[in-house]
């Protein structure tokens, strides 16, 4: 029953970390990206939107690698992704790599930044980034949940951008690039 | 009609126990379990009861790897998997998800139907690995988070008939267990414990004694231990008044219900009906008791695969993939 493998290696990338459901799809010749805000309805959204993109891209539903955002998020969003992306993984014989969700926030952005979640009580949880090309090529602080103060005070004067939305497609780059094979998730 | 059987993998992560299995139904409507792994999660122990974080942080880590070993115990590839079924509740949302949606994620990729289980009823469908389940017949659900009795008039139709009126059945196996300091998990240590003691040292009063209607209760039975226990009973003489008191409340109840609906045949479910006691006295009663098999008492996913093949066979749709998990979903119409 299970769809022939493609001759091409074909990556989906999706992240259910924040109140954003980010998808992206990457092959050769081609790129698709999708991401609509859901709240808390990751569970029931996640299927549906996954398939769209697919069929949006002309595709058979197969992919060769398919990168996860490890948070850090809420604790069932989070596990909504890692767990549906461990079932295609198993029936595609997919490999389920793992990118921090700060990696994807800093998706459009330039040069030396600073993104974080929100973390609540004055807290949040992130990261500082050297961007270049859409790719996080180096992590000069790694994700950690502290007070604000204290992050921006690491921030060092380098651009903040608090709660931006994910991006489907840097989170795909950076899987690509460096995506873990163990991967643990983060929680905010 | 497919010649061969439909194979259908059931996931179960409602609460501790990351369980997946694997039924096989035949043409002619016949089922069988081809695989039952279930990875128990030993980390709650040492808390005396469930953490729902850690629950749900384990079925992660292990959910994978158990169905690898389910499949490879049913001696199929994942792709000669036909249907797909997970437990959307009720249990704790965290863990429930992970099952349903790495469920989702295989029927999904697979291209096959998925069926959206009710934990309930994949408790009372574990006892259709030992006999043919044609209803009418009653459902005595016993575990630690339930204690349920339905009458089933017709597939898929379920009357509620009682339920427990404080704690779930095994929940006062836990507690009383604790108590007399016999460990944990309750249900088995109360049983070995029982078999040493003297069931009329420690006096315990029926529940409920002289009730119309067929409800449970166990807080009596607890409050009782607790009183003894201080007074200095010795814990062998607890577990087995205890377990007495437990077993025959359990049955009473269950047969005046049977004659009060007119069924012969009961199906007792739910890690408490693994009780030895409980089993007994249900075996010389005059109805037809049906159990789990072995294994299949507390909670696994063979048993949400063969609730999967009860939709099946009932003709009921496919789930949509939009399906959430839902923490309290009764079965019927409570």
């Amino acid at each position: 029953m299970s769809v022939p493998p493609a001759p091409h290696p074909v990556t989906l990338a999706l992240d259910t970390a924040t109140p954003f459901l980010a998808l992206a799809l990457a092959w050769p010749g081609g790129e698709r990206t999708w991401r609509e805000e859901v709240g808390r309805a990751h569970a029931e959204r996640l299927a549906g939107a996954t398939a769209e993109l697919f069929a949006a891209a002309g595709l058979p539903f197969w992919a060769s690698t398919v990168v996860i955002g490890t948070g850090p998020g809420s604790y069932t969003g989070v596990r909504v992704g890692a767990s549906y992306a461990l079932g295609l993984g198993r029936v595609w014989g997919a490999r389920v790599l793992g990118v921090p969700t700060l990696e994807g926030l800093a998706g459009g952005l330039e040069g030396e930044v600073a993104v974080s979640l929100d973390a609540r009580r004055e807290n949040v949880y992130g990261a500082v980034y050297e961007v270049r090309g859409g790719v996080v090529r180096r992590v000069i602080h790694p994700p950690h949940k502290g007070s604000l103060a204290e992050f921006e005070a690491l921030a060092a004067g380098r651009p903040h951008h608090r709660d931006p939305a994910p991006d489907g497609l840097a989170l795909l780059r950076a899987g690509l690039d460096h995506g873990q094979e163990e991967w643990a998730l983060a929680y905010l | 009609m497919n010649a061969r059987p439909t194979r259908i993998l059931g996931i179960d992560t409602s609460c501790d126990d990351t369980g997946v299995g694997v039924a096989e139904l035949t043409p002619d409507g016949r089922v069988r379990v081809l695989a039952n792994r279930v990875w128990s999660q030993t980390v709650h122990a040492r808390y005396g009861g469930v953490l729902p974080e850690l629950a749900s942080r384990e079925h992660v880590e292990r959910i994978d790897a158990v169905t690898g070993d389910a499949l490879a115990e049913a001696g199929l590839t994942g792709a000669e998997v036909d249907v797909v079924a997970a437990t959307s509740g009720p249990g704790l949302v965290g863990a429930l998800l992970v099952g349903l949606m790495y469920g989702k994620g295989l029927a999904q990729a697979l291209g096959v139907p998925f069926y959206a289980a009710h934990h309930l009823e994949g408790h009372i469908f574990a006892a259709a690995s030992e006999a043919e389940l044609a209803p009418p017949y009653l459902a005595l659900v016993v575990s630690g988070g339930h204690t349920h009795l339905f009458d089933v008039p017709r597939e898929g139709e379920y009357v509620l008939v009682g339920a427990t009126r404080d704690d779930a059945a095994g929940e006062a196996f836990d507690k009383i267990a604790r108590l007399a300091g016999l460990g944990y998990p309750g249900g088995p240590a109360i049983s070995e414990a029982a078999r040493r003691g003297d069931p009329e040292a420690v006096p315990f009063k029926e529940p409920l004694a002289g009730q119309k209607g067929f409800d449970f209760s166990f807080s009596g039975l607890k409050t009782a231990a607790l009183l003894a226990h201080r007074a200095g009973a010795k814990p062998e003489d607890l577990a087995a008044g205890f377990e007495r008191a437990a077993v025959n409340f359990l049955l009473k109840t269950t047969l005046r219900a049977a004659q009060a609906y007119g069924r012969d045949t009961v199906v007792v479910s739910g890690g408490v009906a693994a009780n030895r006691a409980l089993r007994e006295a249900f075996a010389a009663s005059p109805v037809r008791a049906v159990f789990p098999g072995q294994g299949l008492n507390t909670d696994n996913g063979a048993m949400i695969a063969l609730a999967g093949a009860a939709a099946l066979r009932a003709g009921r749709p496919p789930s949509p993939l939009s399906e959430g998990a839902v923490a309290y979903a009764p079965l019927a119409g409570a």
